[in-house]
């Protein structure tokens, strides 16, 4: 998802991530799944097993935000609190943005860690494996 | 189990170990490699070692072994070498089998659905949104347009009704021009109104005077007169522009509004001396038609009476009694 030419994730792509917290080394399997649209709803079973997740909505389309919630909501209830982060993608398109930092901060006042992204840039897709790792094996 | 003929069973064996390229790991117990086969290198795995450890090999591999149930299958798995797997695990006794089956064909169709719903999405999106702006857009016209009104109400104090209703409507276009036309002016003052000024105060001044000219102005509309200027007690309006009827009925017009002036200002001047404000107001009008030319600049469209005109009519006004004639 995080390509410089986007491709729709079809069924699901495992990916291996290596993050050095300074005083371990922890190594990620990324499972990147297709999200959720009209056509294509998640498979819940893809996610048995994980140690945390990414949801990833863009922040340009407010629609998005609703379909990472209600993943969420559906993850916690099937798999119960997991360690998970709120990626706010296409941080780089600032003049299209359309979530509202009151809605942000809402989510963050329940404890939720909400990062703007750029799948362009590459802007806070590290700091999130990173802190995701770092909940993820303490 | 097997109700094919021999024959199609292995043809249709031969088919999908072909074309849905075909391959399986083997693991133990403990996960290591025993065994791997069929079209590995379809899938970049050509290079595995049996006797080693399968999941540092086939790292898509960690997290599904050793498996928690007797089968388990994870379809469309995109692998480095880009193409796209179902992997099917089967346990068999204490060992497990990985089977890979080819997808990419399947794979590529549904993404390219996938990508053309994506985009359907976003034109819809992107309608809705523009339509969204469209809508602020009228809002701030309709916005723009109410502030136009209400600045256009307040310009309308301050000019006759008919050039206010001409220049809005479009009738009449406020370009720098100069035009010439015969008018039926009128012109009216307050007899002796300095010296009644210099009995009142100013309160009462200004309400003798609104209530005067709103009254002489609201029967000069009436019968069609322009309402040209208020200069100090004096009334000057005009028959002919931008409405006429012909230079001889705006002279009757005139002097039918004349006389309507005469019995209100009768009327004015029982409640004004009731009231103690004023018991002197009276006036009186004439009338003359007179060539006179529209002087108009951007900031200022008026009619230039030659200076002969008010200076005769002015003689008429001050030769005639009070209240009295034409």
């Amino acid at each position: 998802m995080f390509s410089e030419t986007y491709l729709t994730t079809v069924g699901v792509k495992i990916d291996k991530k290596t993050v050095d917290l300074s005083d371990r080394i922890v190594n990620l399997i990324l499972w990147d799944l297709a999200g959720e649209d009209d056509i294509n709803s998640l498979r819940m079973t893809n996610l048995r097993g994980a140690a945390g997740y990414v949801l990833v909505a863009d922040g340009t389309r407010p629609s998005t935000l609703d379909v990472a919630l209600s993943l969420h909501k559906r993850v916690e209830a099937d798999f119960g609190p997991l360690p998970f982060v709120l990626l706010l993608n296409k941080s780089d398109l600032k003049e299209q943005w359309a979530i509202s930092d009151i809605a942000v901060a809402e989510l963050q006042q329940k404890g939720w860690w909400v990062q703007p992204s750029s799948a362009r840039t590459g802007e806070g897709v590290e700091a999130a494996f990173k802190d995701l790792a770092v909940r993820a094996s303490s | 189990m097997e109700v094919l003929p021999a024959s199609l069973a292995e043809r249709l064996r031969e088919l999908t170990y072909n074309e849905r390229a075909v391959a399986y790991l083997h693991v133990d117990a403990a996960l290591t490699l025993m065994g791997a086969d069929g079209h590995l290198d379809n899938y970049g795995l050509a290079a595995v070692r049996l006797g080693e450890p399968v999941v540092e090999q086939v790292y898509f591999l960690e997290g599904l072994l050793p498996l928690e149930e007797s089968s388990y299958f994870v379809p469309s798995v995109e692998l480095d070498s880009g193409r796209a797997a179902d992997l099917h695990f089967h346990q068999d006794g204490a060992t497990v089998w990985v089977v890979l089956l080819d997808v990419t064909a399947a794979r590529d169709a549904a993404r390219q659905m996938q990508q053309k719903a994506y985009e359907m999405t976003l034109l819809q999106e992107k309608e809705v949104q523009l339509n969204r702006r469209l809508e602020s857009l009228n809002r701030d016209l309709e916005a723009a347009n109410d502030f136009l009104v209400t600045i256009s109400t307040k310009i309308s104090h301050y000019l006759a009704p008919q050039i206010y209703k001409s220049i809005f409507s479009g009738q009449k276009d406020v370009a720098i021009h100069t035009e010439r036309k015969e008018l039926t002016i009128f012109f009216s003052d307050i007899k002796d109104f300095t010296a009644t000024t210099e009995r009142l105060q100013p309160e009462e001044i200004t309400f003798l005077l609104n209530e005067y000219f709103t009254e002489m102005s609201t029967i000069a509309l009436k019968h069609g007169g322009t309402v040209d200027k208020f200069i100090g007690d004096a009334l000057i309006s005009f028959f002919g522009d931008p409405e006429t009827k012909g230079t001889v009925e705006d002279a009757r017009a005139c002097i039918n509004m004349a006389t309507e002036m005469q019995s209100r200002l009768a009327e004015l001047n029982v409640k004004w001396r009731s009231a103690g404000k004023n018991s002197r107001s009276a006036c009186a009008w004439a009338s003359t038609p007179a060539s006179a030319t529209s002087a108009t600049s951007a900031a200022l469209t008026a009619w230039t009476i030659p200076p002969s005109v008010p200076r005769l009519i002015s003689r008429r006004v001050s030769s005639r009694s009070p209240s009295l004639d034409i």
